[in-house]
């Protein structure tokens, strides 16, 4: 008879621990890392408060409307910071007391303690986050262009569906739309197993100001993986659409979008001289000798070979009016985009290999297993039907991908701030001030 | 017409049957698919068809009687009863002939002339005498819909708080729409409501009579003089125009009748114009000028040959060419800026001897056809 129950080998090690350690698993899908406040941020924000200072005196004595303007702009920073140092310096009190004589009031201290700290980590978030620059256009309106990637009618299907779910999603939201532009490719006339037509280009204006800062987590491939209406012998097949999000102007406010329109600082500004227009009119003679309804037009900007070209409606100003809407939302987004590109390749910082660019796929909707993935936050919903039609799963990985995002220009904000302070603190680098991506 | 392949019937029927109905006067997909979706735009948006689909058998209906219509070669605009033109919707009925996109190019391209001129004038002197010029009077010739008139007005109207707009045509029927299409864009809100300062009319007139033109025009000063005019020959209305065109517009706005070439009664009898007969609206158009001298003149053209032949008739005239310095032929798309190139009176035509011995510089402006002459005096 055993004295013992038998035990295998490896409960026999684990034994003596006293303890069973599961291994938690982590999706290590996204780029997220969570940062805790960094030395080198608490400094540049001391820098800002103090900067915050001088302006605001020296506004009581001379108004100036560009002073006022970078106050409004850092106060955020000065207050945050001001709370920080503030519970800090409660935190120091409560710690002192800690060590004081009475009893009652070391019991008091300890309670408060932990609250504070709460507080505290609460608050270093909210000075990371007030340091991080706002996008420049995040204030604004935003276009969405649907574009099938290369390849068969399926990515065009789906497109179609991708376009949908935005507008279901903004009206569910609330938000305002517009479609400026929605054009099925006219050779083929079949439809998909949901009635989706072959989309060839779609463009989705979302008038909310704001709606850039909402929606630019959404620039990227977008990948389907599902079985097609037409595939015979039921294998699933991978297709993308892209979508990007422009920024663009506010219609009501004409008086200062035509300014920045003709402000060649401005990222909107064109030259007309730079773009061709074409009325698509091609054949013979026009005029009184016909009466065809043909008001498409298209324009090209010569120097990035940009074209945009609309013929949804009736009215050819209204095509014109649009097609140079998108043209000026295009080229302010790349204009954009290379200053980016630029201010990344002076971050010298692993950082840069985790960037999303735009060809990279950024989310998959896979059919078969209901589920949609966005492989930035790592977040896996799953009932399709409900993303598809833009419901709460949706919007649920639109707030993951925002979270991602601000995660993200946090972190550029400390690696700008780590090179500024290598770039200081190395002799040879001389004048090497704080490069910030503008 | 060439003949359409099955295929292609077939192709749109997969998409629609109404589809396959419209390519029959369409005569490609794209654009029977793009006119199919702006019928269904129409009718979404009269009350009674909002929606177009199975439960709404009225409108389906309404529908297929549009389609119907539409592949027999009516024109679009008169199926749906109205085409925008710039800013303004204008309503199209048979006898009145289609606003046209050309059209609508060149006059948003003048009032941007004008608009630009007139901010250039006011800006340095806005203390004083800038105010003074602020009247402006246009004149439109053989106004049809009035679509011309009426866009004009549109964009002037914010800036020039004295201003009047006259359209003259000789056919009641457009004469009838114009003053409806006035009502309809004011209703619609695009247009502003009349006051003493800012008015559009439209009246009944002859072009070749004169007491019409002496009791209307010549107790005032024009500014603008525009002109739509009919403007092809016998010709090529019989072989270059398209069939929606032939059929259902009206001949009186396309071509100029035989008659007038022949008999302009204050000429006399036997006095004839001296010019090509589907030019004879521009030689009375200008005989009109020499009297009203507009600042500005644009008169739609066909081709850029007919271009040239108006700006020869200004050339020798010495009246003509003496007061209009600034000679430019306008293109299908007058783009402010770029593609403008300079030609001399060699490279017009060597028939334009009538300016003696000086070189006259016109301007060819935008690319496409020949689209409109545009005369303006220069500085003095």
């Amino acid at each position: 008879m055993l004295t013992a129950p038998w035990v295998c080998r490896s409960c026999a090690r684990l034994r003596p621990l006293g303890r069973i350690v599961f291994p938690t698993s982590i999706r290590r899908a996204s780029t997220a890392v969570s940062t805790g406040l960094q030395p080198i941020l608490l400094e540049r924000a001391r820098k800002i408060t103090a900067e915050h200072e001088e302006l605001v005196a020296s506004l009581a004595t001379d108004f100036n409307s560009k002073t006022a303007k970078r106050v409004g702009e850092i106060s955020r920073v000065a207050t945050a910071l001001k709370e920080l140092e503030d519970a800090r310096a409660s935190l120091d009190e409560l710690k002192s007391l800690l060590e004081s004589e009475d009893a009652e009031l070391r019991e008091l201290a300890n309670d408060d303690l932990e609250s504070t700290h709460t507080q505290l980590v609460g608050l270093e978030h909210n000075l990371t986050l007030a340091l991080t620059p706002k996008h420049p256009f995040a204030d604004m309106p935003c276009l969405v262009e649907i574009r099938p990637g290369p390849g068969g009618t399926e990515g065009r299907f789906f497109g179609d569906s991708v376009f949908k779910m935005y507008q279901a999603y903004c009206a569910n939201k609330g938000y305002r739309t517009r479609v400026v532009k929605y054009e099925s490719s006219d050779s083929e006339g079949s439809r998909g197993s949901e009635g989706e037509i072959p989309l060839q280009e779609a463009v989705l204006e979302i008038q909310e100001p704001g709606a850039y800062q909402a929606f630019r987590g959404e620039s990227g491939m977008h990948r389907v993986q599902r079985v097609p209406a037409t595939e015979k012998s039921g294998r699933t097949h991978t297709s993308a659409v892209g979508v990007w999000v422009l920024p663009s102007f506010p219609e009501n406010e004409t008086s200062e979008a035509e300014s920045e329109f003709d402000n060649p600082e401005s990222d909107f500004y064109i030259d007309p001289a730079e773009v061709r227009v074409e009325t698509m009119r091609a054949r013979g003679a026009g005029g009184q000798h016909v009466n065809k309804t043909e008001s498409a037009i298209r324009l090209t900007h010569i120097p990035t070979g940009t074209t945009v070209s609309m013929q949804d409606h009736r009215s050819q100003s209204t095509n014109r009016d649009y097609a140079w809407r998108v043209l000026r939302s295009r080229i302010a987004q790349q204009r954009r985009e290379e200053r980016e590109e630029l201010a990344r390749t002076l971050r010298n910082s692993v950082l840069s290999n985790a960037q999303i660019t735009r060809g990279d796929k950024i989310r998959t909707y896979n059919y078969g297993q209901d589920r949609c993935t966005d492989h930035r936050s790592g977040l896996d919903v799953h009932n399709l039907p409900n993303v598809l039609v833009g419901g709460e799963q949706l919007e649920k990985i639109i707030a993951s991908v925002q979270a991602w995002l601000t995660e993200k220009d946090t972190q550029a904000v400390i690696a700008d701030e780590q090179a500024a302070a290598d770039a200081a603190a190395a002799p040879a680098g001389g004048g090497g001030g704080g490069k910030r991506s503008k | 017409m060439p003949r359409l392949r099955p295929s292609l019937f077939w192709r749109a029927g997969q998409i629609s049957p109404l589809a396959a109905k419209l390519l029959r006067a369409c005569r490609d997909l794209p654009s029977s698919l793009n006119e199919l979706r702006w019928i269904r735009e129409h009718l979404s948006l009269s009350p009674l068809t909002t929606s177009v689909n199975a439960e709404n058998p009225k409108a389906l209906l309404r529908l297929q009687q549009l389609c119907e219509r539409r592949a027999k070669g009516v024109p679009l605009q008169y199926v749906l009863g109205n085409q925008p033109f710039g800013n303004l919707e204008i309503k199209c009925r048979p006898g009145v002939l289609i606003p046209r996109p050309e059209t609508e190019a060149y006059t948003v391209e003048l009032a941007r002339i004008i608009l630009a001129e007139r901010r250039s004038r006011t800006q340095p002197s806005s203390s004083g005498e800038g105010t003074q010029q602020t009247s402006m009077n246009v004149v439109d010739f053989c106004s049809g819909s009035g679509c011309i008139a009426l866009q004009l007005y549109s964009s002037l109207q914010p800036t020039c708080p004295s201003l009047r707009v006259l359209g003259l045509d000789i056919s009641p029927k457009a004469i009838s729409l114009a003053r409806e299409n006035l009502r309809h864009n004011i209703h619609l809100n695009k247009l502003p409501h009349h006051n003493t300062q800012q008015s559009t009319h439209f009246r009944q007139a002859d072009l070749f009579s004169e007491d019409h033109i002496e009791k209307t025009l010549t107790d005032q000063k024009w500014d603008v003089m525009i002109s739509n005019p009919p403007y092809i020959s016998h010709k090529f209305f019989a072989q270059q125009t398209s069939r929606s065109v032939r059929n259902y517009e009206p001949k009186l706005a396309l071509v100029p009748g035989r008659h007038l070439q022949k008999h302009p009664d204050h000429l006399g009898m036997g006095a004839r114009y001296n010019c090509a007969p589907e030019d004879v609206f521009y030689a009375r158009l200008l005989e009109i000028a020499k009297t009203l001298k507009p600042r500005r003149i644009l008169l739609e053209v066909g081709d850029e040959e007919q271009a040239v032949r108006v700006v020869t008739i200004v050339c020798q005239d010495a009246m003509l060419s003496r007061l209009y310095t600034d000679v430019e032929i306008w293109r299908d798309e007058p783009h402010p800026a770029f593609q403008r190139r300079r030609i001399g009176s060699s490279g017009v035509g060597g028939e334009s001897e009538g300016g003696p011995g000086r070189g006259r510089q016109i301007r060819i402006r935008g690319s496409g056809e020949g689209r409109s002459v545009y005369l303006c005096q220069g500085d003095e």
